[in-house]
């Protein structure tokens, strides 16, 4: 009982270490500007995530650990790869603030009116004539999933980088 | 006699006429929160000419012209966001500004019949049941009403305005509450009309100061061009917003503004404005030209 106390310990104090990941992350504004309290949602996540991992791992045999780290790794390059790709192509940083805007892929009625056949691939001088309000160009159902994308594309890299980690660290004697 | 002066939208005027001044009890199936209102008549039953009188009429007809935008539109419901209802309309008039209200305690009516059915019909569509948002929407509707009637002349300091923050916080609350108690399940109702972005508080000054002057999001501009209309022309391209030198405005992007003196001397152009150091508001100057 109180070797498994002592493990547990360390563990939620690597879990502990890894949540704040995504505070520094925030800090660098990497992480999705939606939903607004991305930053807690991902410490949740990656506490979760560790608790997980470890529990799945720590008396798992050398090969299944291998196997998991791998697929562990994988899922972090896709989850990160679709973010970036998703971040660049949907995120619009304000000039001269630190606010972000999501656009998205579909234009409504009065951007076809005068944008026309530049739709939906809007330079950033139309977001800043439609004072920054991407529903103002693009339909809501395009930007919610632009939103939502941006949001699934993070935190499956957050979780595959916690049970990469997670899977090298916890079947290690501590 | 059916009241129609002043009335702008031309689908509010054909139902009124195609129906004959008449409200239709099918109107009410979908949008049933707010089929009771009672409304204010200063003594006895108001004359059928008068803005009380007109009310019901109207917001039967804005119902039907709201329905029929969403099902063309073919979007969710505008006020539902991703994990909450929020009651304040970041387009409002934009969403169909050559059809904005004449200036006026009419206009104001009119406005409001339209909001009240907007907000009616998203509260519907988003599945809240009548008994969550009825009432709450009935006072709300009643006190606007009261205030128009009752109040100052529109456009004054008296007037009340359906972008009214502490109005639309009220209303939130009270539907919040409700839903707490009853649809638990359904996303919350707030009042947080986190419309654009980046915007920083910026006060036009005009100089010489005994003149008017009235900005535009470019964009919206732009609309109105595209939309053959004359963009200058503040009373067919409806976007333009009045500025007022004594109070600072929220604002974010480029603007096209317009001016004009007691002298006949007029001022046009264009503004960038950039995130400011938000303590302070900065000042744009507008001369003539």
């Amino acid at each position: 009982m109180e070797d498994y106390l002592k493990s547990l310990i360390k563990v939620l104090g690597i879990g502990a270490a890894f949540a704040a990941i995504p505070l520094f992350a925030s800090l660098a504004g990497l992480q999705p500007p939606w939903p607004p309290a991305i930053g807690y949602v991902s410490a949740a996540l990656v506490l979760l995530a560790s608790l997980i991992v470890w529990e799945l791992v720590r008396k798992a045999r050398s090969g299944r650990r291998r196997l998991l780290m791998i697929v562990a790794t994988l899922l972090t390059l896709a989850g990160l790869f679709a973010y970036l790709i998703l971040y660049s192509s949907f995120i619009e940083n304000i000039p001269g603030s630190s606010e972000r805007v999501v656009r998205g892929y579909e234009c409504n009625h009065d951007a076809k009116l005068v944008y026309g056949d530049r739709c939906p691939d809007l330079p950033r001088d139309a977001l800043r004539d439609a004072e920054w309000e991407s529903l103002a160009l693009w339909t809501r159902s395009s930007v919610t999933t632009a939103r939502v994308a941006l949001t699934v594309a993070w935190l499956v890299f957050m979780s595959g980088l916690i049970a990469a980690v997670g899977s090298i660290v916890a079947g290690r004697k501590l | 006699m059916c009241p129609l002066l002043g009335i702008k939208h031309p689908l509010i005027l054909a139902t009124i006429l195609f129906s004959g001044c008449s409200q239709d009890p099918a109107d009410e199936e979908e949008a049933g929160g707010i089929d009771n209102v009672v409304v204010p008549a200063p003594s006895g039953a108001p004359p059928p000419q008068s803005l009380a009188g007109q009310y019901p009429v109207l917001r039967a007809a804005a119902l039907q012209a709201a329905r029929a935008e969403m099902d063309d539109s073919g979007e969710p419901p505008y006020l539902l966001r991703e994990d909450s209802f929020d009651v304040i309309d970041c387009l409002g008039d934009d969403r169909n500004p050559e059809l904005r209200p004449p200036p006026g305690k009419a206009g104001l009516v009119e406005s409001t019949a339209r909001q009240i059915a907007f907000l009616d019909l998203n509260f519907s569509r988003s599945g809240y049941s009548p008994e969550v948002y009825g009432g709450p929407l009935r006072d709300f509707e009643a006190w606007m009403l009261k205030s128009i009637l009752e109040g100052g002349a529109a456009g004054s300091d008296a007037s009340p305005s359906i972008e009214d923050r502490d109005a639309l916080s009220r209303l939130a609350a009270q539907v919040e509450s409700n839903r707490a108690e009853l649809q638990p399940n359904l996303p919350k109702v707030v009042a947080l009309g986190e419309c654009g972005a980046g915007e920083s508080d910026f006060i036009f000054k005009l100089q010489p100061v005994d003149g008017k002057a009235w900005v535009v999001n470019r964009f919206g501009f732009e609309v109105c061009k595209a939309k053959g209309l004359d963009p200058w022309d503040r009373d067919r391209c409806k976007r333009w917003d009045e500025v007022d030198p004594d109070r600072p405005m929220a604002l974010a992007g480029t603007y096209v503004y317009q001016a004009r003196w007691r002298n006949g001397a007029v001022g046009r152009g264009t503004k960038r404005l950039e995130p400011g150091d938000g303590e302070t508001a900065a000042v744009v100057t507008i001369r003539p030209d």
